[in-house]
């Protein structure tokens, strides 16, 4: 898509991205050990379990670029130890001894970038992926919605600082200028041209896309800053310089507009969440599932939605990753919700090796339903046969919930049909078309005398009985090769057992049910 | 007052004789048969767990849903019967006899003792159920106590059918050790139920506010699709052998 060389974008730049997502996972670890165990532990010990977990956030924290054996983020503490970014790693362990070292992964980077933009969806519309450590806003289109550059400056920054993630941005009337400016630390948001073009005016070009080689040929003719740039011709550029930096090189002076395609956030929702340490007992797993299940929770309210059911991947250090679908009758988004029916659901699942990773995925979710019912009499009854038949599930299994289905059949076997509990809508569907029944028949009562508990395989008859009532004929089925021909008595026996049984043409009898 | 017995008695975990009359009528079901509510002291308690000790197919369940329907129709149109591990397989047509909606009827199926009671007590709590029935031999004081603490919570019955003539002769065995094990349950009420032709008799083994009773009858007759047109013919039969009139009445 190209748009007018008029429009105004701000770059982000996030140049410690893995190291925030590392320190915001230990500080929320943290806290869920702390809340769990704050209960538990008498003060003097909670506040000393906090100064020490405090210690282990402040310890020095690197990045390391595994290519290069160099580090490539440090935190505050580690810069404050004399360390600094491009150091080698035997140097840097050299010089701190309690540096604490992550291998640097553009995979993590790239995966919370989309991270980061699904949040920034929610408040602007146009928005560039430059994985792994950038975002590019178009804010043209939103200036007017939100009343002026420093307004929607405020709202991005607040979604950014919930994010806890360390950024520079700039802004400019081209991407390549924004990009410049930002990666030069030169953090302006202004729609001034003139301020911004002051500020470009010494940056230096090494920042841009244009291609290494040309900059090194810029170089020898003494262009290095925008301001040298600008000061040469056109042509005189184009003579040195290959075709893909002269096009790089309008974009800088506005001259021609970016190539870029916008981020389109996806439908399914996904996270994939790398534990801190392998744990093997479910009952530990839990509280990680629930920091989980509260960006799922927060997912599904700004979209007003309900989920069914989520898959949950669990990544094993030895073993294949094992799948695990939960699913819910009554819609629901609440965390405290679904843990509960995972909680449940967990006590039966054994892993074979500890579990390094987990993944959350919902595939479909819907929007929720305004119900409009009587808020006080039937509603809560049906949320709370929901949520049992829910949690009855995630323990037993979706085989164990049944509900029953009549069957127009004379064969009493074939008439009772039982059925798992699926969803919502379904239970809903089940409920009318057994209603429809019940108007239908009831009223004639034409199901009367049949017993309550029928034998699923009819026994030869062993109890003394004496017949009370009979014979009914059940001559049916011919259609289906499941053919019966038997003659129906009702019999009562000495303890005042009520029974059914049946004559064959054989003289034989059975026993099939018993009228409960 | 001794304070732990007055504490008690605010949380109403005390019943005295005195107040019998008038906490007895208000908020109990009737069962509809008068003979029976008078030794029941006008009914059913609102929720608890009650024991059915009965042989099987002796019409126990037609007693306790022509009892539960009424409360049913009156409170909670929406709310289920769950029922949870039955012996064999339910039927429909005789739900649908009884009027039940099969929409509010659940029917669980679970491989373990403990996990029948897990659902019952879920069940029994949720307070989205009107009856959960359990099919079970014996149950500990632990579990019953858990049981029915959960149906009074979630103003439920929950019915424990206790099949009597298997429990014949396993009290054969253990020498009366069962029937001094079930009288010192906490149950809310225990009947014991025999069929004498048309009639049911019941006994009240044990129940909160009231003594236990001797036997009640009541009749509960055969429910006949042909109303009652075909003629009533008794025999007797046995096995494989031969069917023989014995009696015709009329």
């Amino acid at each position: 898509m190209q748009f007018d060389t008029r429009s105004l974008w701000i770059y982000l730049h996030f140049p410690r991205l893995q190291l925030d997502l590392i320190e915001a996972a230990q500080l929320k670890s943290f806290n869920v050990a702390k809340s769990s165990h704050a209960q538990a532990l008498p003060q003097s010990k909670r506040n000393s379990q906090m100064d020490t977990s405090n210690k282990a956030n402040d310890a020095p924290r690197a990045i390391v670029d595994a290519r290069t054996n160099t580090l490539c983020q440090l935190n505050k503490k580690a810069l404050e130890q004399g360390l600094n970014v491009n150091m080698g790693l035997a140097s840097a362990s050299l010089s701190c001894s309690s540096l604490q070292l992550h291998e640097y992964s553009e995979n993590i980077e790239s995966k919370h970038i989309v991270n980061i933009a699904d949040n920034l969806y929610l408040v602007t519309s146009d928005i560039v992926l430059a994985p792994p450590k950038a975002i590019i806003l178009r804010v043209q289109n939103m200036l007017s919605l939100y009343g002026g550059l420093g307004q929607y400056w405020q709202i991005i920054k607040q979604v950014l600082i919930a994010q806890q993630v360390q950024f520079t941005a700039a802004a400019s009337y081209s991407v390549q200028g924004a990009k410049v400016l930002a990666l030069n630390n030169r953090a302006i948001i202004s729609d001034d041209r003139k301020c911004i073009a002051t500020q470009l005016d010494v940056c230096a070009l090494s920042h841009s896309d244009i291609d290494p080689k040309d900059l090194t040929k810029l170089a020898r003719i003494g262009v290095k800053t925008y301001a040298d740039m600008r000061a040469l011709a056109v042509a005189e550029l184009a003579n040195r310089v290959s075709r893909f930096s002269m096009s790089i090189i309008n974009e800088l002076q506005g001259k021609q507009a970016a190539r870029v395609s916008f981020y389109q956030p996806k439908t399914r929702y996904y996270d994939y969440m790398e534990l801190l340490y392998e744990i093997s007992l479910t009952a530990k797993l839990l509280p990680v599932i629930g920091l989980c299940i509260d960006k799922l929770s927060e997912f599904l309210r700004l979209r007003n939605a309900h989920c069914l059911s989520i898959d949950m991947q669990f990544f094993q250090r030895d073993h294949a990753p094992q799948t695990h679908t939960f699913a819910s009758i009554r819609p629901i988004y609440k965390s405290q919700d679904w843990l509960d029916i995972i909680g449940l659901g967990l006590e039966s699942v054994k892993f074979e090796s500890p579990v390094y990773a987990l993944s959350l995925s919902c595939k479909q979710y819907e929007i929720a339903e305004v119900a409009n019912d009587d808020m006080f009499a039937q509603k809560s009854t049906h949320l709370a046969s929901l949520t049992l038949l829910s949690r009855l599930q995630s323990k037993l299994g979706s085989k164990g919930v049944n509900h029953l289905h009549f069957v127009g059949d004379f064969r009493p076997e074939h008439n009772t049909e039982t059925c798992a509990i699926d969803s919502g809508n379904r239970h809903k569907n089940a409920q009318n078309s057994a209603q429809k029944y019940k108007n239908d028949y009831s009223s004639t009562s034409i199901f009367a005398d049949r017993p309550g508990l029928l034998l699923p395989t009819p026994e030869p008859l062993r109890l003394k009985v004496q017949v009370i009532k009979g014979p009914e004929r059940i001559q049916t089925g011919w259609w289906d090769d499941r053919p019966i021909n038997r003659d129906y008595y009702i019999g009562q026996s000495e303890d005042g057992q009520q029974v059914w049984i049946f004559k064959t043409p054989t003289q034989e009898w059975f026993l099939h049910g018993y009228f409960i | 007052m001794n304070p732990i017995l007055h504490d008690l008695q605010n949380k109403q975990w005390i019943w005295t004789a005195a107040n019998a009359k008038h906490q007895a009528s208000p908020n109990r079901l009737g069962t509809g048969y008068e003979s029976l509510d008078n030794v029941l002291s006008s009914g059913f308690p609102p929720a608890g767990m009650i024991h059915l000790q009965s042989a099987l197919g002796c019409g126990e369940i037609r007693f306790m849903l022509s009892i539960l329907q009424r409360q049913h129709s009156e409170n909670g149109p929406h709310k289920i019967y769950m029922f949870i591990d039955p012996p064999f397989s339910l039927n429909a047509e005789f739900l649908l006899a009884q009027n039940i909606s099969l929409a509010q009827l659940v029917v669980v199926r679970t491989n373990r003792i403990d996990d029948a009671l897990w659902s019952a007590e879920q069940s029994a709590k949720s307070g989205a159920c009107c009856a959960v029935f359990i099919w079970q031999q014996k149950l500990s004081h632990i579990q019953v106590r858990k049981l029915e603490h959960a149906a009074q919570k979630g103003g439920a019955y929950c019915v424990w059918l206790h099949n009597a003539s298997q429990a014949a002769s396993s009290k054969a065995q253990n020498e009366g050790n069962n029937s001094a094990h079930l009288s010192n349950l906490p149950l809310s009420l225990s009947l014991s139920i025999t069929r004498r032709a048309d009639n049911l008799s019941i006994t009240v083994n044990k129940q909160k506010i009231g003594w236990a009773q001797k036997a009640v009858n009541i009749a509960l007759p055969f429910a006949c699709r042909t109303h009652n047109s075909i003629k009533q013919r008794k025999y007797d039969v046995h096995g494989s052998d031969k069917v023989v009139p014995i009696q015709a009445s009329s």
